[in-house]
């Protein structure tokens, strides 16, 4: 009888190891927490220019289907950034992972999903500095608080 | 095999499967990637700055506008009905209810594109829902609605109606942010507490 009650225990536990193993390998979950995205916010941009000084080996994924810019880049459109092939090309590189599209939300958008997927070597390469405004505010000294 | 055995038994499994347990303390993304990649891929999540000047110009309460800026930054100059959430501080609990609620939409923006769509991408994958962008950021703020000028001869009732949004959310711009510093912080602090009563909360 207790060793009836035991096996159940046992059985018990395994089955919810096998659950946890089942998430701790689940390639289609994200795992990293958030705040590594906004620790990291600040330091992802390369700039074109920059490019030039950094050292091989290195890769330059182009997101944008129809806009090849770069020779010798990766084309993974970023539609299809998930794709089991574009993973493993993306995991098999080595250097430094440079993010590149027209649009600066599509490489900002991808370059999220690949930090929280794992990605520790993924930079978005832009033509110019970002965040930068371009404009000065000039104040009107005529108005008047009501 | 004794109770007591049989419960150290029990803990000692617990605790091990504790030890795999991928859990992490801090928040992390609700969607999964490929969620997360079909939401991105939508292209109704952004506005234009002409859309964004009509919402200011009409005190649109459907929309809140959200400046991912640094608060240096936003204190400079920011548009008028707009609140700081710098993207430091996006997952301080205090910006929970404004950040995640079916009420209004959220519309985001920074100096250009990127640092908004980091923000745009980061509460979009935490699951909240009614995520925008103003496209461009306030670059195209300036460009199109602080500096643009008609030049042509005739003017359409459209290109009339345009300019004229653009002339009005201008004026209001530029009177918000040429308030002294004090005036300024008392202005945008009566927009929170306007905001938190509205949605029912306390200050």
């Amino acid at each position: 009888m207790k060793i009836k009650k035991i096996s159940w225990i046992i059985a018990g536990l395994s089955l919810l190891l096998v659950l946890i193993l089942v998430r701790a390998f689940n390639t289609n979950l994200f795992k990293r927490p958030a705040i590594d995205v906004i620790t990291a916010a600040e330091n992802n941009t390369v700039t074109v220019s920059q490019l030039q000084l950094d050292s091989e080996p290195r890769i330059i994924v182009e997101l944008d289907e129809n806009d090849q810019r770069f020779n010798e880049s990766l084309s993974i459109p970023f539609s299809q950034l998930l794709e089991k092939d574009n993973q493993l090309k993306l995991k098999g590189a080595q250097g430094n992972i440079y993010l590149h599209s027209t649009k600066a939300e599509t490489s900002a958008k991808a370059w999220v999903i690949l930090n929280q997927l794992g990605y520790d070597n993924i930079l978005i390469l832009t033509d110019e500095q970002p965040e930068v405004l371009k404009y000065k505010f000039r104040p009107d000294t005529t108005v008047q608080p009501e | 095999m004794n109770s007591r055995i049989k419960i150290s038994i029990l803990l000692a499994g617990v605790g091990l499967l504790l030890a795999f347990l991928p859990f992490n303390a801090a928040r992390s993304f609700q969607l999964n990637p490929s969620e997360l990649l079909e939401a991105a891929q939508n292209e109704n999540q952004s506005f234009s700055v002409d859309e964004v000047a009509r919402f200011v110009n009409n005190e649109d309460t459907t929309v809140q506008l959200i400046d991912v800026r640094t608060t240096k930054e936003f204190m400079e100059s920011t548009i008028p009905g707009s609140i700081n959430i710098p993207y430091e501080d996006l997952l301080n609990p205090d910006w929970e209810g404004y950040l995640n609620q079916n009420k209004v939409r959220n519309i985001f923006y920074s100096n250009d594109d990127q640092l908004a769509t980091l923000v745009w991408t980061v509460t979009t994958g935490l699951g909240y829902s009614n995520n925008y962008l103003m496209e461009g950021g306030l670059n195209e703020w300036y460009l199109t609605v602080m500096l643009s000028k008609f030049e042509g001869e005739k003017i359409t009732p459209r290109e009339n109606a345009l300019f004229e949004n653009r002339y009005k959310a201008r004026r209001m711009f530029t009177e918000m942010n040429s308030l002294p510093d004090s005036l300024k912080r008392q202005y945008l602090e009566a927009k929170r507490l306007e905001e938190s009563q509205l949605d029912g909360g306390c200050e």
